[in-house]
């Protein structure tokens, strides 16, 4: 009898592996009009879709569909339903499932790693792409992302500035007065937790269509002028066609932190930085800033690190530090927001849409809230709040 | 990396690169099981229940015979326990010695420009060039100069130099223990934390590791 039983328990055994358990789905949105990415504490990722950022309560553990960190980090592009990231020598296009992302198409990438992007329209997508073994290289690919596919692809050869900085960083490509301008510096390795950036910044203006490098302009007001924007942003066009980029030296991107962290403007009606405008931030804050996203109106939202707060790169991301000040661009005026300090060493934390700028904060109280600006009113009130089973918002993107 | 039928035929062809190589070792010595749902449809999935449950009935009335063990014939019961303590105890300390062995342990690459890979019971470290730790999993002491790879295979709580409380490591995460600061303070993060460093050390970090 006793082996017959046995025999029972090991057939139910099986057959409760056959039938093999489906995941709990519900409460995973994935087709909510915005999307927030989270570094949560148990050090997995996350992907929470919500159709609301003013209001209500989202839990990781319910709400949040698993990215695994093998593959992806939070510098994944963000874009009309879909999601793009360049993993394993192939930049790859996916859609959010509720057990994660589904990839739907690849393009071959060997070997390389983006700098920066620029979405030229909803379908064309500019990809400056520097190769991982020496860092120093640059290539340009406009992608059409409706059909995926590489419509162009081309090496730019920038001339070297110095034999000692060998690395390549590009903080900017946008297009301008019909033409492509590349923002970009050069750092140097001293080891591998130490490093600098050349005092200078460069433009290279390149022909928008045969991507043929037309002349280079230099800059050694500041240095490092913008980071990989698809970690933050640091540049945009205003109403009028004017392009402002901030320059970021300190020790989080440039790490020349005697540069000032400053704003820097090519005028609507010139290729070249304008040589009179220099909104010095550090001689404002007296710290150094990462992150700059416009509001309209000649106002932007900067956000700031605190040099008294911090020891050195090993706490820089994990102390409650971060202010967020109101720039206007024209009478040069900073305005510190009344919000907790922030954590999280560069972060897409701001979203501006209908007058409100939404800037998601991980503060002192093991909070993780989007708190709402309202730019008119200046008012400041708590939205959408995540559970703290987060340990990082790092980014907040509108998603349809 | 995913380890598939390729990359173990590479492996047994001693064509991977040491990344590789050493990911196959600590796949072939991971005993966790993980496995796809099975991709079956439901008709056979339904099918596939009602002919294992078909295959069962067939034996659920069957009434087993009783069997009687034989008598033995010899009682060498007491010497049965004897040597079975003996053989436990020999194997306890054996046992001992090699967790005495294992718990406090020095790695060196200082002759070395690559990196050095090592296995342990308990966890794996790749020691980038000139890098040597000092592990004592017992007393949580972690000394370090160079960087180096940490994988533990459980949780551990150690304590680094620079700093008065235990770091909890855990098991599945990879860890970077970055050469001690100027002011000696020890530098630890999460692989998924690299993403805070700035891109310039990020990419330092990938290259140095093999990583990218």
């Amino acid at each position: 009898m006793l082996s017959n039983r046995f025999t029972l328990f090991l057939s139910l055994l099986l057959l409760h592996l056959v039938i093999s358990c489906r995941t709990e789905d519900e409460g995973r949105n994935t087709d909510g009009k915005y999307s927030l990415y989270t570094m949560n504490k148990d050090l997995g990722n996350t992907i929470i879709t919500s159709n609301t950022i003013d209001s209500g309560n989202l839990t990781i553990s319910k709400n949040g569909i698993d990215i695994p960190t093998q593959q992806f980090d939070r510098s994944i592009i963000a874009k009309d339903k879909h999601f793009y990231f360049l993993r394993a020598g192939k930049f790859r296009k996916y859609t959010l499932e509720s057990n994660g992302l589904k990839e739907i198409a690849q393009l071959a990438m060997q070997d390389q790693h983006i700098e920066n992007i620029n979405w030229l329209d909803r379908d064309t997508l500019l990809l400056f792409t520097s190769d991982n073994k020496t860092n120093r290289r640059l290539w340009v690919y406009k992608i059409t992302v409706n059909d995926f596919k590489i419509n162009q692809q081309q090496e730019v050869k920038l001339p070297s500035a110095s034999a000692d900085f060998k690395i390549l960083s590009v903080g900017f490509g946008t297009i301008h007065q019909q033409q492509l301008l590349i923002g970009y510096t050069f750092n140097k390795v001293i080891n591998e937790t130490d490093f600098t950036t050349i005092d200078t910044m460069y433009i290279a203006t390149l022909d928008k269509k045969t991507l043929q490098l037309e002349n280079i302009q230099k800059d050694t007001r500041s240095s490092y002028p913008g980071g990989v924007n698809t970690v933050q942003s640091y540049s945009f066009h205003d109403e009028n066609g004017n392009f402002y980029f901030m320059s970021c030296p300190g020790i989080a991107l440039g790490n020349s932190p005697s540069k000032p962290t400053a704003i820097f403007r090519i005028d609507n009606n010139s290729p070249h930085i304008n040589p009179t405008y220099f909104l010095n931030l550090t001689a404002k804050t007296h710290n150094h800033a990462y992150g700059m996203w416009y509001l309209g109106n000649n106002q932007a939202i900067i956000r700031s690190e605190r040099r008294d707060r911090y020891t050195d790169f090993s706490d820089h991301h994990s102390t409650y530090q971060f202010e967020y000040y109101v720039v206007d661009l024209i009478s040069q005026t900073t305005t510190k927001l009344n919000l907790p300090f922030d954590k999280g060493t560069r972060k897409e934390s701001v979203l501006v849409e209908n007058g409100k700028a939404y800037i998601t904060i991980d503060d002192a109280k093991d909070q993780h809230q989007v708190w709402i600006y309202d730019i008119k009113s200046k008012d400041i009130q708590v939205g959408l709040t995540l559970d703290q089973a987060t340990d990082f918002i790092v980014r907040i993107d509108r998603l349809h | 990396m995913k380890i598939d039928h390729k990359l173990i035929e590479k492996y047994h062809l001693g064509q991977c690169s040491p990344t590789e190589q050493f990911l196959v070792e600590e796949w072939l010595l991971d005993d966790t099981l993980e496995s796809e749902p099975l991709s079956i449809s439901i008709t056979k999935k339904t099918k596939l229940e009602t002919d294992i449950w078909a295959e069962l009935s067939s034996h659920i009335d069957q009434s087993g015979v009783p069997t009687i063990a034989p008598a033995k014939k010899y009682n060498f019961t007491y010497t049965g326990i004897a040597a079975s303590i003996v053989l436990l105890l020999c194997f306890g300390f054996y046992q001992f010695s090699q967790d005495a062995e294992k718990t406090a342990a020095i790695f060196d690459n200082g002759t070395s420009a690559g990196l050095k890979y090592i296995n342990q019971n308990s966890y794996n470290i790749i020691l980038g060039k000139n890098a040597r730790a000092e592990i004592n999993t017992d007393t949580g002491e972690f000394k370090t100069s160079g960087n180096m790879m940490f994988i533990p295979k459980k949780n551990f709580a150690f304590s680094f130099f620079g700093t008065d409380k235990k770091k909890e490591l855990k098991h599945g995460e990879t860890y970077f223990v970055l050469k001690p600061q100027k002011n000696g303070k020890q530098v630890i993060i999460s692989k998924s934390e690299l993403t805070f460093l700035a891109p310039t050390i990020q990419h330092e970090l990938k290259i140095q590791f093999n990583i990218i």
